[in-house]
């Protein structure tokens, strides 16, 4: 069956066995986009909903994309959603939700994921390597403490991405590999973008309860303390570099929807909007 | 002695024959480029110029770009590739591949597809570079000749072929028409104006000949700088 809109496949990461496992996202396409979705996976799979705190191992955290995500729909394409029992000051935590733009939610698309739902809790610092459908985890002992940026450039060290801009095509087969993993022999995929990373800083780690997921310079998941969930499950990092596509249905509406946001760039400024005190006066 | 002094100096002695013919050799089999012969193709109809300054790397001209000619949203299928890199300073941060549909195109002289070339310009397209998927047999010989990085001919891994931006010429799954004269995909979706369109050949000797300045009045009112 085509998916139109959906890549077709959701990861559940099994933090405890360090396992990856591919589902099917048919069930849940009737639950919408990202918050619906993420919610209605959190039902299935927290054992235990009784949790209090974000922190315990039963908790689950889906960080899911809806199916605007990786297409041209202004504003929309971007965002991506992060559920799960949170962390407060507050010492009983409920359910809740927060989201992040950037790049993240289209490749995760392009990897051919349509969420990710971490489950359990590792005995050790991991980071988590998505290339297209395979999965790999690493040991994040040498990430573990670094701040998000620092975390980020490590993860393009490691899996040889160059910085900067005005670099060659790389076949995602070519990229360096544990040694104890093999590549694949069916994604020969290529692309000339940077991995999307997912992290969380030394707040994360250290299970503050305003920990943030960042990703790239400037795009945070901040609302219920969700970094501190991943600390807690010793996640530090996810990063995906993706190839592939997303089908959409309607191409032409896609194109007329981008053309509306285009005619209304230049709107008629506000005469008066309210300013936040302390703001100079006359910006 | 004075023998054989007549004798070389009336034919040619053996080391001469050699160098004399390895000469001529290696002028055939150099391409026509580093000898400075012209590949005698005509100069596409137009052009994509972009203004590195101004692009924000949304990547909606990717993803329109292969929502156009393949149907999918996809970066690794997209004939523009915006590259970015959030912890580099403005204006490095982002860069913005585009085929600069060269005068004498390298790729269009690899191209061994004989009699007719798969990547010859069509002078019904507006003499536009652009790679025909019938006629290409995936040598990847034009990925490679390339000199820009990174490659502006993409591979598309699932036809197994080669591709480059056409101008929106060969366009199934767009309604309008493309190529020059028509619209092209991403300087149609772009939503700050960053790549425009135009008939007049930039410098072929510069690269910096495609970026542009196309920030106007519109842009200074929101505060951001113009030069």
């Amino acid at each position: 069956m085509t998916h139109y809109g959906y890549a077709g496949k959701i990861l559940r990461l099994d933090m405890t066995n360090k396992k990856a496992i591919a589902i099917d996202t048919e069930p849940y396409r009737r639950w919408g986009g990202g918050h619906g979705m993420g919610a209605a996976l959190f039902w299935d799979f927290c054992k235990d909903k009784s949790i209090t705190d974000g922190r315990h191992p039963a908790n689950v955290c889906c960080v899911m994309t809806s199916p605007l995500c990786g297409t041209i729909v202004p504003s929309a394409g971007g965002r991506c959603e992060v559920v799960g029992v949170g962390v407060g000051q507050y010492p009983v935590s409920w359910f809740t939700r927060t989201n992040f733009g950037g790049r993240f939610s289209t490749m995760l698309k392009y990897a051919g994921w349509d969420g990710i739902v971490i489950e359990g809790k590792a005995d050790s610092p991991v980071w988590v390597d998505i290339r297209d459908g395979q999965v790999i985890f690493h040991d994040a002992g040498d990430l573990w403490g670094k701040d998000t940026w620092a975390t980020q450039l490590k993860i393009r060290d490691l899996i040889s991405i160059r910085r900067g801009t005005k670099t060659h095509w790389r076949d995602l087969q070519a990229l360096p590999f544990s040694e104890n993993e093999k590549p694949s022999e069916i994604d020969p995929g290529r692309t000339t973008q940077k991995p999307a990373i997912l992290c969380i800083g030394p707040a994360g780690e250290n299970q503050t309860c305003h920990a943030a997921l960042i990703h790239d310079a400037g795009n945070g998941a901040g609302q219920g303390g969700l970094g501190a969930v991943w600390g807690s499950k010793n996640l530090k990092a996810i990063s995906v570099l993706g190839t592939g596509g997303i089908k959409v249905h309607e191409r032409e509406i896609c194109h007329q929807l981008a053309e509306a946001r285009l005619s209304s760039l230049d709107p008629p400024r506000p005469a008066a909007q309210p300013d936040h005190p302390g703001r100079p006066a006359d910006r | 002695m004075k023998d054989d002094k007549a004798r070389s100096a009336g034919k040619l002695t053996r080391r001469q024959f050699l160098v004399g013919t390895s000469a001529i050799g290696a002028a055939m089999l150099l391409p026509g480029q580093l000898l400075a012969i012209p590949n005698g193709i005509p100069d596409s109809e137009g052009f994509l110029v972009v203004d590195l300054k101004k692009c924000q790397g949304c990547g909606t001209c990717m993803m329109a770009c292969a929502l156009a000619h393949s149907g999918v949203a996809s970066y690794s299928l997209s004939r523009i590739q915006i590259q970015q890199d959030s912890f580099a300073d403005w204006p490095d941060d982002v860069f913005m591949a585009v085929c600069r549909q060269c005068e004498d195109a390298p790729c269009v002289a690899v191209c061994p597809v004989r009699p007719t070339r798969a990547n010859k310009p069509n002078p019904k397209q507006g003499n536009v570079r652009m790679i025909d998927p019938n006629l290409c047999i995936g040598c990847k010989l034009c990925l490679a000749r390339c000199p820009y990085t990174p490659s502006r001919i993409q591979w598309n891994f699932e036809l197994q072929k080669s591709q480059k931006c056409d101008l929106c010429v060969d366009t199934p799954y767009m309604e309008e028409k493309g190529g020059p004269g028509g619209t092209q995909a991403c300087v149609k979706v772009c939503p700050v104006n960053a790549i425009t369109f135009t008939t007049k050949i930039p410098d072929q000797g510069s690269e910096e000949s495609y970026h542009v300045n196309l920030r106007g009045r519109a842009w200074s009112k929101l505060g951001m700088t113009t030069q």
